[in-house]
């Protein structure tokens, strides 16, 4: 079992690292599909465990990304972090690993927790407390026949420890830890972590904001700048007649 | 009732190609009852076409008559030259069936027993002649022609006065004097004719006697000559030599272009009978062919009075005159070839110009063998050949020569269409993934990982632009690329984002059998605008149209014609639901969603509410509001430049919201100049059931053949309350009745584009915000108005029902009477930081003052306080456009706002207008502070008029402005478009330069005069900031700022972020 990193703090309030946009699931998903055919394809040089050792490893990361979806869409995530409110992503026992052995999750968040509670200590009331947010099958992150592999992805939620309100189920920072485990073939077990964050604004370039009058949501998220301001404004130009920005 | 299909209009290379169905129509033209009252709305969105118009009109202005005085000599400028041709052969006085029309007005008196024999009424006075399948006689005899009957109509019949109307000729006077009467302001009309042999004068009753009369029981009449048998009187201008024998002598040109009020003197002159002196007189040497047609010679002369008006110009409208030749004929004909010399029209010069001058050909039921002929003479100049069988279809072919002589001069020699963009150019998202441009090029890039296997999301990615192309007044909506991916491995996602512009489509329509066109009737439903016998039979009143033959003949040609012109219509591009979450239900609604295909919708000059699939760009759907069903039929004769028939032409508005406990989707949008309804629609699941990365037309239009697919949801007012039977003057295609409401009577024409959201807190009601716009005083007084005031309203209204749930009438303020008050911008919603809550919406009004309404929620009703005049600008400055708001904290509000408007008659301006800056921090009684205020000053600095293009934009700290001046006194000066950058306190926002550089001056907070940025040639839209770049429209091309080289930098692209991401094991 891996055991959460002193770094992890660190990361929950690191700013300008690796900014993965999320995105609408089915299509992502759909995508990571298509990467792992042809990731299957064009490894074929590769050695077996290593080709389920990087297909676990998307398994776990788009298990990930299918939790942030379903993150984007809850208005508080105190509910996530209560247990309350869970991903639609979720199967049935008996949780079935590629040998055929069941997944027991209860047991594996037990394990988890134990491995944070060992690094941040019991006592310390701001540690994270995990939540078995989403967990099924590989093949269900994609429509019938899109997914080739077999294994099967468990994701779990805590609270930013990096907040001091000393209650593990109750966000207050509007921060997350997002924990995704996927076992694959041939015992293969890839492990990934990341921070999650609610922007505090409206997603002005999304839905159905395109469109006139777009100003009044400056009330909820004023844009960023064009540019710098004080500096010099790059002019580009483009015929309708012709396309092509220069 | 005939079909014509307008066949194989010919262009040179790119004029757009259109084939449509033209429907003859009843009795009368539309346009006589088309000049609806809005052609004064306060505001004139073409003006822009009529720079020779703006030149016309100045000096009523204060500041007009110091800087811009009318030019001596050059009265009056008013617009491109248009010479109408017509054939005045004899064959002209036929109608289609090969019935001569005599033109003599015959007594029963002079001959009664004649007159009995012919079934003329014992009643009567007078009486007409027609000559059926009057034709040639070879028969050797004395006869000259043989004709099967005479068909009588006296002066006791309802058709009397109507005698000429099925000719050539009268249908050609008819058709072009709408033309002329719809387009006198913009264009300068000449007329003339074909050259006549020896003797063509207007004859007397009877003057010829050649006539025998073929079919029983006629045949067996004595005849009226005596001492012949059987030998009948024809009424005719017989020449005594041959037209095509002719030589131009100087008269054929009976109106001059280039003289004073030449269009009304032309429009009199149309008016007239062929047997009326002073009209178009049909003459000859031979009866229904072509052999003494001399159409050829007509167009010899036709060039000669180009030149003439080209080198009798002045220089300065020489440049860019454009001129054209309506020709307007029977067939072809003339001893010189028409078609040869029709290609002398492409390059015409005088006066050291050279323009092309294309003639549109319009072919009165032209006979088959000269077709090709007359399609030869459109071809070679660079025109357009039409076929016509009634006067609503000529009007349709001289209109289109009327729209494409306002395209540049520049385009119409090379034989371009003309493309403006209108509207501001918006960016949103849309499932590219192996997608493929314009082209069918694959889109490299198009779907990308990272190197761990994430999908990178490529948001705000495409790019579209609005506007129309002449000739035609199509829509001319397009999408680009916005950016593409390129590696790069010093990127945290491996790739970089770079400027792109990769062409993807133009909006299309589909197949016309597959178009989704809908309706809505009262107590129908939602109704599909379909030839079918259900949809026809309901629609037939609707439609003004005596029979179901009719209407489905009318319906037919709407779904015929390409998409319409977007003129007011800012495009709203939808993707699925990507709000943050305001509760646990749009989780659910978003999730169900999440394939949901991303549209574009917006209104159309055509009638509809149109979406085009994002992907594709072919037309998926369209709507019909009721209230614009008796509109319709005026779109068969063309749309005027002048006349203009404006349909739906505002923006939609495109809200997730909660109704009735069920998050929907909704779209609202008015008509602006096209009337005066708000209509809401639910477009939920609108683009579900295909996936998002289909290229599939035919299953993503399939996809929308269900009327539910979208519901029509309500309107405001409501459609019960339009009577559709109400044809007055002002208000010719129906109008509020008797059932409407007080309030409903308030609304005036729908240019106020809504805002939308929750009220307060999460216990108050979603409510759509609204002003409307100007109605004029004489519609408010007519019929059930009963002089109830229009336009001066602001309404609460329950997105779910369009009930209202409050309104305020901010009235019309003592003294200022320079316009007529009306809330007619875009009110801004507001509220606190951090809560889409809304509190506040601000709005302006064309007195000049902006008003701020408190808004406050309970017991699910929204309640509007009385309002604060925040700021007031004066009645010199009216507010037309919405406002740039931003919060900054609290309830404080920096507005931006920009005064008049680039699209108000010169006439209205008084005042250089102004760019001003506010501070209002919401309290009650207490207006905002005023943090600047500039001058458009360029009229100063080049003599030109400066004016506000719509909207400003705010990004970061910094408020973007653009504006379009004008050069009144030089019309062929290209508009110039500005653009402005402050900051909120009124200071230059970027620094010096290259590529664009702003100066203050050197001044200070508070003066007068700031520095543009930099200046391009053309028009300029709105603004429009999205991903961290500006863009604007300026002619007919796109400008950008921002980072090269940094797009999809997610800004507000999600509610989440990753910021961190690690494998762990």
């Amino acid at each position: 079992m891996p055991s959460m990193t002193p770094r992890m703090h660190a990361w929950s309030s690191e700013r300008g690292a690796s900014l993965v946009i999320a995105l609408l699931a089915v299509m992502m998903l759909t995508a990571l599909g298509a990467a792992l055919v042809l990731t299957t394809t064009t490894e074929t040089m590769l050695t077996y465990n290593f080709q389920t050792g990087q297909q676990t490893l998307y398994a776990a990361d788009a298990g990930l990304e299918r939790s942030v979806q379903d993150l984007i869409r809850e208005p508080n995530w105190s509910g996530v972090l209560a247990g309350t409110r869970t991903s639609g992503f979720a199967d049935d026992p008996p949780h079935l690993l590629p040998d055929g052995t069941s997944v027991d999750l209860a047991a594996l968040t037990t394990a988890l927790q134990s491995d944070t509670d060992m690094f941040y200590g019991v006592a310390n009331l701001n540690r994270p407390v995990w939540q078995l947010y989403a967990h099924g099958p590989m093949s269900s992150l994609l429509p019938a026949g899109q997914i080739l592999a077999q294994g099967y992805v468990v994701v779990w939620v805590g609270d930013d420890p990096g907040e001091s309100d000393g209650n593990p189920a109750l966000d207050g920072n509007g921060t997350l830890l997002v924990h995704a485990e996927a076992f694959g073939e041939g015992g293969s077990h890839k492990v990934v972590e990341a921070s999650a964050v609610r922007t505090a604004t409206t997603s002005l370039e999304s839905g159905y904001v395109a469109q006139r009058g777009q100003d009044e949501q400056n009330r909820r998220a004023r844009k960023e700048a064009v540019q710098t301001p004080g500096a010099d404004l790059t002019e580009l130009v483009m015929s309708l007649k012709t396309g092509g920005i220069s | 009732m005939n079909r014509k299909v307008l066949s194989g209009l010919v262009f040179v290379s790119a004029f757009s190609i259109v084939l449509g169905v033209l429907g003859s129509h009843p009795d009368i033209l539309y346009g006589k009852g088309k000049k609806e009252p809005w052609f004064s709305e306060q505001l004139d969105q073409l003006r822009f076409l009529k720079r020779f118009q703006d030149a016309r009109d100045l000096g009523t202005g204060k500041r007009a008559k110091k800087k811009f005085v009318p030019i001596a000599g050059a009265d009056p400028p008013v617009g491109p030259n248009v010479i109408l041709a017509v054939d005045t052969s004899l064959r002209m006085q036929f109608d289609e069936n090969g019935h001569y029309y005599d033109l003599g007005v015959w007594p029963r008196a002079d001959d009664p027993t004649v007159a009995d024999d012919l079934g003329v009424s014992a009643l009567a006075t007078n009486y007409r002649r027609r000559y059926d399948a009057l034709i040639d006689d070879d028969s050797g005899g004395s006869f000259k022609v043989q004709a099967d009957r005479i068909t009588v109509v006296d002066d006791q019949a309802a058709d009397y006065a109507d005698f000429f109307d099925p000719t050539r000729l009268s249908i050609a006077r008819e058709g072009l004097a709408q033309v002329v009467d719809e387009n006198d302001n913009v264009a300068r009309f000449g007329l003339m004719r074909s050259r006549y042999g020896n003797g063509a004068v207007l004859p007397a009753v009877g003057n010829n006697n050649p006539a025998r009369l073929m079919t029983p029981p006629q045949d067996d009449l004595q005849g009226e000559v005596s001492g012949e048998s059987k030998k009948w009187k024809v009424t005719v201008a017989f020449t005594t030599t041959d037209n095509i024998a002719a030589s131009a002598d100087g008269t054929e040109v009976l109106i001059d272009a280039d003289v004073l009020n030449s269009s009304a003197t032309v429009y009199a002159a149309l008016l007239l009978g062929p047997d009326e002196v002073g009209g178009l007189l049909p003459a000859g040497n031979a009866y229904d062919d072509s052999t003494d047609s001399p159409i050829g010679e007509l167009l010899v002369d036709a060039r000669a009075e180009a030149v003439r008006l080209m080198g009798a110009d002045l220089d300065l409208y020489r440049e860019c005159r454009n001129t054209a030749v309506v020709l307007v004929v029977g067939g072809a004909g003339g001893a010189v070839d028409p078609a040869i010399t029709a290609s002398s029209f492409a390059a015409v010069s005088a006066g050291s110009v050279t323009h092309r001058v294309p003639i549109f050909v319009v072919a009165i039921n032209p006979p088959a063998a000269d077709v090709a002929t007359l399609q030869a003479i459109a071809t070679n100049s660079g025109g357009a050949y039409f076929e016509a069988s009634n006067a609503v279809e000529v009007a349709y072919a001289a209109n289109y020569a009327v729209q494409a002589v306002h395209v540049n001069s520049e385009d119409l020699d090379l034989g371009l269409p003309g493309i403006f963009q209108t509207t501001s150019p918006i960016l949103g998202t849309v499932d590219l993934s192996n997608a493929s441009d314009i082209d069918g090029l694959p889109l490299l890039n198009s779907a990308i990982t990272t190197s761990g296997g994430a999908v990178i999301t490529q948001r705000a990615n495409v790019i579209l632009t609005s506007g129309f192309s002449l000739p035609g007044f199509h829509a001319d909506l397009r999408a680009f690329r916005a950016y593409r991916p390129k590696l790069d491995a010093t990127k945290a996602l491996g790739y970089r984002f770079i400027q792109d512009g990769t062409r993807l489509w133009v909006a299309h329509t589909p197949a016309v059998a597959e178009r989704n066109i809908y309706t809505y009737v009262p107590g129908t439903g939602m109704l599909p605008f379909t030839t079918a016998a259900s949809s026809v039979s309901t629609l037939r009143d609707y439609l003004r149209m005596g029979t179901d033959a009719e209407a489905a003949e009318l319906i037919g040609f709407i779904r015929n014609q390409p998409l319409g012109a977007i003129i007011g219509s800012t495009p709203a591009l939808i993707d699925p639901p990507s709000l943050v979450a305001p509760d646990d239900d749009y989780a659910t609604f978003a999730s169900q969603r999440v394939n949901r295909r991303s549209l574009a919708f917006y209104g159309g000059n055509d009638g509809m509410v149109h979406a085009i699939d994002g992907r594709l760009g072919v037309e998926v759907w369209a709507f019909i509001p009721f209230n614009l069903l008796p509109k319709l039929r005026t779109l068969q004769d063309g749309q005027p430049v002048d006349d203009f028939a404006y349909f739906v032409d505002s923006s939609p508005k495109v809200a997730d919201v909660k109704v009735a406990g069920v998050w929907r989707t909704m779209l609202f949008i008015g008509e602006g100049a096209g009337g005066t309804f708000y209509h809401a629609l639910d477009i939920s699941d609108a683009g579900m059931g295909v996936a998002p990365d289909s290229d599939s037309e035919a299953a993503v239009v399939a996809a929308f053949n269900d009327a539910s697919v979208i519901p029509f949801q309500w309107s405001f007012p409501s459609y019960s309350s339009f009577d559709h039977t109400i044809e007055t003057t002002l208000t010719p295609f129906g109008d509020l009745g008797a059932s409407a409401t007080q309030i409903e009577k308030t609304v005036g024409h729908t240019w106020s584009d809504p805002a939308v959201g929750q009220i307060e807190d999460v216990t108050g009601p979603y409510v759509m915000m609204t002003g409307s716009g100007f109605l004029d005083e004489t519609i408010e007084a007519q019929g059930a108005r009963a002089g109830v005031r229009a336009g001066t309203t602001f309404y609460l209204l329950d997105v779910g029902t369009g009930s209202v749930h409050d309104s305020y009438d901010v009235g019309d303020e003592a003294g200022k009477g320079h316009f007529k008050n009306a809330l007619q911008s875009d009110p801004t919603a507001t509220g606190e930081t951090g809560s889409r809550f809304v509190t506040q919406v601000f709005s302006g009004d064309t007195e000049g003052n902006l008003w701020r309404f408190n808004i406050t929620a309970a017991g699910g009703t929204a309640s509007l306080q009385v309002p604060v005049k925040s700021h007031d600008t004066q009645q010199q400055h009216p507010l037309f456009a919405s406002l740039a708001l931003v919060n900054v904290g609290g309830p404080v509000q920096y507005i931006f706002l920009a005064t008049g408007m680039d699209s108000m008659e010169p006439s209205m301006k008084m005042v250089m207008f102004h760019m001003v800056g506010l501070k209002d921090d919401a309290s009650q009684d207490k207006s905002s502070v005023r943090e600047f205020v500039y001058d458009m000053d360029r009229q100063t600095a080049v003599n030109g008029d400066e004016r506000p293009t719509s909207a400003p934009a705010v990004a970061g700290d910094v408020v973007f402005y653009t504006t379009t001046t004008e050069f009144p006194n030089d019309p062929c000066r290209c508009h110039e478009s500005s653009l402005y950058a402050l900051t909120y306190d009124g200071n230059v926002a970027y620094g010096a330069g290259t590529g664009g550089v702003a100066s203050n001056k050197g001044k200070a907070k508070g003066k007068q005069s700031i520095e543009e940025i930099t200046t391009w040639d053309g028009r300029a839209t709105a603004p429009f900031i999205a991903d961290q770049h500006l863009y604007f429209g300026v002619g007919d091309e796109l400008r950008v700022f921002g980072d090269a080289e940094d797009f999809n930098n997610g800004v507000s692209a999600q509610g989440v972020r990753v910021t961190s991401w690690r494998e762990i094991r």
